[in-house]
C-alpha cells in the first residue's frame, strides 16, 4: 500500500553556511591564522593586490592563498612566488561557500601559516551573502568601474571592513567622482576604511600593508 | 542568482530527511524565500530538475513561496514591505528618496516535504 507522509522541517538554509563559517573561524583561530576574504568584480585587481601583499610581507609572515576560481590561471601566478596555494574549484558557481573552504583546507597546512588570503570569485553580488569565517572582508573597487558601484552593490559594501579603491592612477583620466564614491560607501557602512591604491604604480600599497598589519595586531589582542 | 548552491544544499537536506523516514520517493518540497534572497523560482526549479534526475527525488515538485522584503528608509526612518526586490534603487513610498533603504532579511527556509513510503 502506498502511504503519503508530510514531514515538517522548518530549517533555514543560509544558517547552514553560517554554521560552517563559524567552524572555519575556529580552525583558523586554533592555528593562529589571520584571514582575509578578498572580493571584487573581475579585473578590479584582486590577484594584483594579493601578489603585491606577498611581495611586501613574505619575509615576515608565512602566507597561504585560496583561489576561488574555475581555471588555475591565478593559482599559477601565486605558485611562481613560492607560496602555498589551493584552487577552490567553484564548479562554475558564482561565489565561494563554507563547503568549498573546508575542502580547500584539506590541501593546506594551516598550522604553518600566519596569514591566509582568500580570493573570492570575481562578482560583486553573490560572495557578499556567504560568510566564510574569515577575519576581515576586503572589497576592491577600481576607478574604471565607475563611482556608482557602492550604490549598486549595497550588500557587498555594507559587509566590508575595508574598501580599496584600486587603479587610482586612472583618476586623472577617468571621470570618477571620488567624493560620490566615498559617500556611497559611507551610506552603507559608516565605519569602513577607504584606501586608494594602484597596483601598477604601487601608490598607496604601503597604506594597505599598514592597515593589514594593524588588523593582524588587533586580532591578536581580541 | 545563487540558485545552484542553494539547490544543492536543499537537495542534500531533503535526501537526509527522506532517508531517515525510509521514503521511497519524495513527492513535494515546500520552500519559503524572502524577496531579498536572490532566488528566482523558475531558475531554482530548472537546477532542481537537473540535480534530482535519476534520484529518489526525481519526481519531486518544488513549491516556492516568496515573502515580502521588509525595508527601512534611512532618510525618514519609516518602514515598509515590498514584494519584489530585484532593483536595489527602491523608492521610499513616504519620502520618495531612493538609495536610503536597507533590510537584512535574505532568509530561505525549507518548510516541509511530502514523501511516499
Amino acid at each position: 500500500m502506498i502511504m503519503k507522509k508530510t514531514i515538517n522541517i522548518e530549517e533555514s538554509i543560509l544558517d547552514e553556511n553560517t554554521n560552517l563559517g563559524h567552524e572555519i573561524r575556529k580552525k583558523l583561530d586554533l592555528a593562529k591564522v589571520f584571514s582575509l576574504n578578498i572580493m571584487a568584480s573581475p579585473g578590479a585587481g584582486k590577484t594584483s593586490l594579493i601578489t603585491k601583499t606577498i611581495e611586501k610581507l613574505k619575509t615576515r609572515y608565512k602566507i597561504g592563498v585560496i583561489e576561488g576560481d574555475i581555471v588555475p590561471i591565478d593559482v599559477e601566478k601565486i605558485k611562481k612566488m613560492n607560496i602555498p596555494v589551493v584552487l577552490a574549484h567553484t564548479g562554475g558557481s558564482c561565489h565561494l561557500d563554507g563547503v568549498m573552504m573546508l575542502n580547500a583546507f584539506k590541501k593546506l597546512d594551516l598550522d604553518s601559516l600566519d596569514i591566509l588570503i582568500v580570493e573570492n570569485v570575481g562578482n560583486l553580488v553573490c560572495p557578499a551573502s556567504f560568510y566564510l569565517g574569515t577575519h576581515r572582508n576586503v572589497v576592491i573597487s577600481s576607478v574604471p568601474e565607475g563611482d556608482d558601484k557602492p550604490f549598486k552593490y549595497q550588500t557587498m559594501f555594507r559587509n566590508s571592513d575595508v574598501v580599496v579603491l584600486n587603479k587610482c592612477d586612472y583618476l586623472e583620466i577617468e571621470q570618477f567622482d571620488t567624493k560620490n564614491f566615498e559617500h556611497g560607501v559611507k551610506l552603507q557602512n559608516k565605519k569602513v576604511k577607504i584606501l586608494q591604491t594602484s597596483c601598477r604604480t604601487r601608490e598607496g600599497i604601503s597604506n594597505w600593508i599598514e592597515w593589514l598589519e594593524e588588523e593582524i595586531k588587533k586580532n591578536l589582542i581580541d | 542568482m545563487h540558485e545552484v548552491s542553494y539547490a544543492e544544499q536543499i537537495f542534500k537536506l531533503v535526501k537526509q530527511y527522506a532517508a531517515n523516514q525510509k521514503a521511497k520517493k519524495v513527492l513535494k518540497v515546500y520552500l519559503t524565500v524572502s524577496a531579498m534572497s536572490g532566488i528566482e523560482p523558475d531558475s531554482f526549479r530548472f537546477y532542481w530538475d537537473i540535480l534530482t534526475k535519476e534520484t529518489e527525488l526525481s519526481e519531486s515538485k518544488i513549491y516556492i513561496q516568496k515573502t515580502s522584503a521588509h525595508l527601512i528608509c534611512k532618510s525618514c526612518k519609516k518602514e515598509f514591505d515590498i514584494k519584489d526586490y530585484s532593483d536595489p534603487y527602491v523608492q521610499c513610498p513616504f519620502c520618495q528618496k531612493i538609495n536610503t533603504v536597507v533590510s537584512e532579511d535574505t532568509s530561505i527556509t525549507l518548510n516541509k516535504i511530502i514523501i511516499e513510503k
